[in-house]
């Protein structure tokens, strides 16, 4: 069996080209990710259990349901329901950030509460107000313990941006198997971009490690 | 006849079917030290929390210089305060927790100034001065940039203390600021709280199990037991011959224990 790196070569533009829109998937899921996570924790947190309810079912879904029938569900399923269709580029970012933001909102919820209550206090009995307490108090707290988690979910952000390659969006996975099947070189693109993924993905996990380890000694 | 600093009137806190503070009543002087002392659970810390605003109370009324504080005068009743109206007058309170509360994530320092510049709005130079200051008083001059991970328990809570001092606050709550300590530390401490009894003007209110050193510093003691001040007077009086009999056995205990 031999390797044929100048089908490689002759397709570099394609595979920089998904590499790019994996990569601009990744962020646009994690910024949507961010935005309905915080919201979801901010539910989540409220003392009232019926305003709680929303972000616990809202939860409970998306982290149930697996990410690949969501995917084709709301690619195929949700254009039929409100009467017009998005492209698969928007239906996978909408697929992915629901899913962030249920992982992501209880990301969140695990920093904050695992915050002493005493911080509160002190930050209250010092008449800091609401901004004030969030922004210097609470929010770096729970960052800092929760940063770990975050980075960690980020690979699986980044592995879930494959499963787009199902609905035709033009990402790393699908052009592997689009340049795959016309040239029939099948082993050549999966096998690089199964690398590229592996040097994507193992630095940040690496780092992961490193904040964990971190995080346990301090 | 002079304006308590400090009125609890009728003051009552309940945690569900719990009541704490049932119909609590105490006046403080402007400048007294009042120390508070009983037996574990009774609700001393609550004291100092619902007067500190970090509870609600259920009913009663606490009056600050004469001023209602969580409520407020609205012709001639009383309505419930504002925010605003309780923001006001908890600035001139300060509290020094048990387990010292430090924001981990900031220098002794950034600990000192953050609240002056957040509350009182305080440029940051000044803010900086008057915290240098402050962490010089506590014989913390040197450790200005540490965090708190890097201080001694004495030197975290002495810390905690010029964090409190930095708000210029009238009134200071202790709430058992040694009983966290090590033994060697709690003196470093206590001479900080001494330093501030005799030089300054603050209206302290303190909880303690250190019974030499409330008898030394306090000029009034209260003990307190199943939701009431059941017993205050001179510390001599109270700690030497105490009249209740709830109060005779919780000291016997405590001396017998040391
Ligand atoms: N947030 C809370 N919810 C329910 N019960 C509470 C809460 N905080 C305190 N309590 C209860 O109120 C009572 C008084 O508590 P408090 O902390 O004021 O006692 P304390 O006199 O300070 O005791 P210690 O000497 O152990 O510090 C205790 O029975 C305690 O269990
Ligand atoms: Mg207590």
């Amino acid at each position: 069996m031999n390797f044929d790196w100048s089908i490689l070569a002759a397709h570099l533009d394609l595979l920089a080209l998904g590499a790019l829109n994996t990569f601009l998937i990744l962020l646009l899921a994690l910024f949507f990710g961010v935005v309905i996570g915080a919201l979801v924790c901010a539910g989540n947190l409220q003392t009232r259990r019926l305003l709680r309810l929303p972000s616990r079912i809202y939860t409970h879904i998306f982290r149930t349901v697996p990410e690949m029938a969501l995917i084709f569900w709301i690619y195929l399923s949700l254009p039929l329901i409100l009467g017009t269709s998005f492209s698969a580029f928007a239906s996978g970012i909408l697929a992915l950030s629901l899913v962030a933001g249920a992982f992501l909102g209880e990301i969140f919820r695990a920093g904050i509460v695992a915050m002493p209550a005493g911080q509160v206090d002190a930050a209250n009995a010092l008449g800091l107000g609401f901004v004030a307490r969030w922004v210097k108090v609470i929010l770096p707290q729970a960052l800092r313990t929760v940063l770990p988690a975050i980075v960690n979910f980020i690979t699986e952000l980044l592995k879930m941006t494959s499963l787009l390659a199902a609905i035709t969006v033009g990402e790393l996975a699908y052009q592997a198997y689009i340049l795959g099947s016309q040239t029939f070189k099948y082993n050549e693109f999966f096998t690089s971009v199964a690398i590229a993924y592996f040097v994507l993905i193992f630095p940040v996990s690496l780092l992961a490690r490193r904040l964990e380890r971190r995080g346990g000694a301090a | 006849m002079t304006q308590p600093k400090i009125k609890f009137d009728r003051v009552t806190k309940r945690y569900g079917p719990l009541t704490v503070l049932n119909q609590i009543c105490l006046d403080i002087d402007p400048g007294e030290l009042v120390t508070i002392i009983g037996p574990s659970g009774s609700g001393k810390t609550t004291v100092l929390r619902v007067l500190m605003t970090l509870e609600s109370i259920d009913d009663g009324v606490i009056y600050i210089d004469g001023e209602p504080f969580n409520k407020m005068r609205a012709g001639g009743a009383l309505a419930p305060a504002s925010n605003a109206h309780i923001r006001r007058l908890r600035a001139r309170i300060g509290m020094v927790f048990q387990n010292f509360n430090l924001f981990p994530h900031m220098s002794a320092l950034d600990n000192c100034i953050e609240a002056p510049i957040h509350s009182l709005g305080l440029a940051r130079g000044e803010a900086v001065n008057r915290a240098d200051e402050l962490l010089d008083m506590v014989g913390l001059a040197g450790l200005r940039s540490r965090y708190p991970s890097q201080l001694s328990g004495g030197q975290q809570q002495r810390v905690a203390i010029a964090r409190a001092l930095a708000m210029q606050p009238e009134i200071l709550l202790f709430d058992e600021p040694t009983s966290a300590l090590d033994p060697e530390m709690v003196g470093e401490v206590l001479q900080v709280i001494r330093d501030l009894a005799s030089a300054h003007s603050y209206t302290m209110l303190l909880v303690t199990h250190q019974m030499g050193f409330a008898r030394e510093v306090s000029d009034r003691v209260c003990f307190f037991d199943a939701g009431q001040f059941v017993e205050q007077g001179p510390p001599q009086e109270l700690l030497g011959s105490p009249k209740n009999e709830r109060a005779r056995q919780f000291l016997s205990k405590v001396l017998e224990a040391r």
